[in-house]
């Protein structure tokens, strides 16, 4: 993995930023470094696969780093780059819905099965519940959820990336994590 | 009714001890006199416990090798993005003159050209018998190693379903929640069908065609029919022995090696 320390490119995030608008290809690996797991994440909370999740993740860097000259630095560089992914992710999901639509949501046999790539599951029988019940949520509260709760992001920075306020993030996360609750029920109460 | 609403945004911050004293205090003195809020706070400390016990990331799930290339894949798509369309029109303005002032060099030249691209087409080659094993450079043993690695998550994966299918629960007459076995189903046949592109042995190849019979069909599996169609999946992974199948592979797969020419489909 690129160190960026060992090759003598500055830590800074704003100087890295300053050496991605001069041109420099390896303080823009850095910064996809730095931030690729987090973006896949918040795409993956939204489109729910991982096809998908990892053509928006790239997807955004290859737009940030075609528009990396407007970025004045007035927000955190990583709050531009996840509204990005956001709004990737959501027109994907409209996409994908007008696809579903369009194709009557049937399986017809090998040839309609959606191409969604690999996302390993755990053997832990807890954890495939809890998948299932993620992907159940409503794609908000799922996100919230993710981010808010698996990811540790702050209230405040995940109402940045959804463009809401903080109020309806801690709505959503309230609201999805009885929903989650009230779907993992079977599950035996010492067991929690 | 509005105030449990306005406090129960907050019971998430309380619970993870986020809150400024004085809010937290306030709250504290509400759940005193409030048991709905408190049994709201359990339900909510229930559920983050048992998300933190079995905490993965999405990102977490995919392995490493895949993270290590995931910059190369956006350096790869930034450069076709910016590499300028290629200069046709230069060269057809260089070719057009040169073919208009000198036709029977040019007629002569493709006249070679033909000649040769016939011969390395058609020139017999000797084929020999009991292929041996073909060094592996350094880059393919690594794309190998990464092809293992994802050859090992699908059986795992395909494991944990084919386990769950078989322990699942089936009451007669009353529909099934199969969503998220559909939605794995599917994975692991787009998973499986990018593994057979790679080189993998016959068995590994044979297996997954196995289980591709086994997992369409759980994605195809209608809502109104699923409790029949589920017995008829159970019977086939019984059938076909699919568990221990995988284990075998799992056990095999552990051990990788370098691929010989004669093994490759």
């Amino acid at each position: 993995m690129h160190d960026p320390a060992l090759s003598g490119h500055a830590v800074n995030e704003s100087e890295l930023i300053q050496q991605v608008k001069e041109g420099d290809p390896d303080a823009f690996r850095c910064l996809v470094e730095q931030y690729m797991k987090r973006a896949y994440t918040i795409a993956y909370s939204f489109v729910n696969d991982h096809h998908g999740a990892e053509e928006i993740a790239q997807d955004a860097f290859v737009r940030i780093h075609r528009s990396i000259g407007s970025f004045r630095g007035d927000a955190e560089f990583g709050t531009w780059l996840y509204r990005i992914v956001m709004n990737l992710s959501l027109n994907h999901l409209k996409s994908s819905r007008r696809k579903r639509n369009r194709d009557a949501g049937h399986l017809s046999g090998p040839a309609a099965l959606v191409d969604t790539g690999p996302f390993p599951v755990e053997h832990d029988e807890t954890a495939v519940h809890i998948e299932r019940a993620l992907h159940q949520l409503p794609t908000l509260q799922r996100a919230t959820v993710i981010l808010r709760h698996m990811d540790g992001l702050s209230t405040k920075q995940v109402s940045r990336i959804l463009r809401c306020s903080e109020g309806t993030v801690k709505t959503h996360l309230y609201r999805g994590l009885m929903k989650l609750r009230r779907k993992l029920q079977y599950l035996k109460d010492e067991a929690l | 009714m509005k105030r449990h609403a306005h406090m129960r945004r907050y019971l998430y911050e309380y619970l993870r001890e986020e809150l400024p004293e004085g809010e937290r205090q306030a709250m504290r003195e509400h759940l005193r006199s409030c048991p709905q809020c408190a049994a709201s706070l359990e339900a909510l400390r229930r559920t983050t416990s048992a998300l933190d016990q079995s905490r993965q990331l999405p990102a977490d799930s995919l392995p490493e090798a895949y993270w290590r290339e995931f910059p190369d894949r956006v350096m790869t798509a930034v450069r076709r993005q910016e590499r300028p369309a290629p200069p046709v029109r230069a060269l057809v303005d260089r070719a057009v003159p040169f073919w208009l002032f000198h036709r029977r060099e040019t007629v002569a030249l493709a006249g070679v050209l033909v000649i040769a691209l016939c011969a390395v087409l058609l020139w017999p080659r000797s084929e020999q018998p009991g292929v041996t094993n073909v060094p592996v450079p350094a880059t393919a043993q690594i794309t190998m190693e990464q092809t293992n690695e994802r050859m090992n998550h699908y059986l795992r994966r395909s494991k944990a379903l084919l386990v769950g299918l078989t322990n699942m629960r089936v009451p007669a007459g009353q529909p099934l929640d199969l969503d998220a076995e559909q939605h794995i189903s599917r994975e692991l046949v787009s998973e499986g069908r990018y593994l057979k592109r790679q080189q993998i042995d016959l068995q590994s190849a044979r297996l997954i065609s196995d289980l591709d019979k086994i997992l369409i069909g759980v994605a195809n599996v209608a809502p109104d029919r699923n409790f029949t169609e589920v017995n008829i999946i159970r019977d086939g992974i019984s059938r076909e022995n699919l568990l221990f199948k995988v284990r075998k592979a799992e056990a095999r797969s552990e051990r990788p090696g370098i691929v010989s020419v004669s093994e490759k489909r």
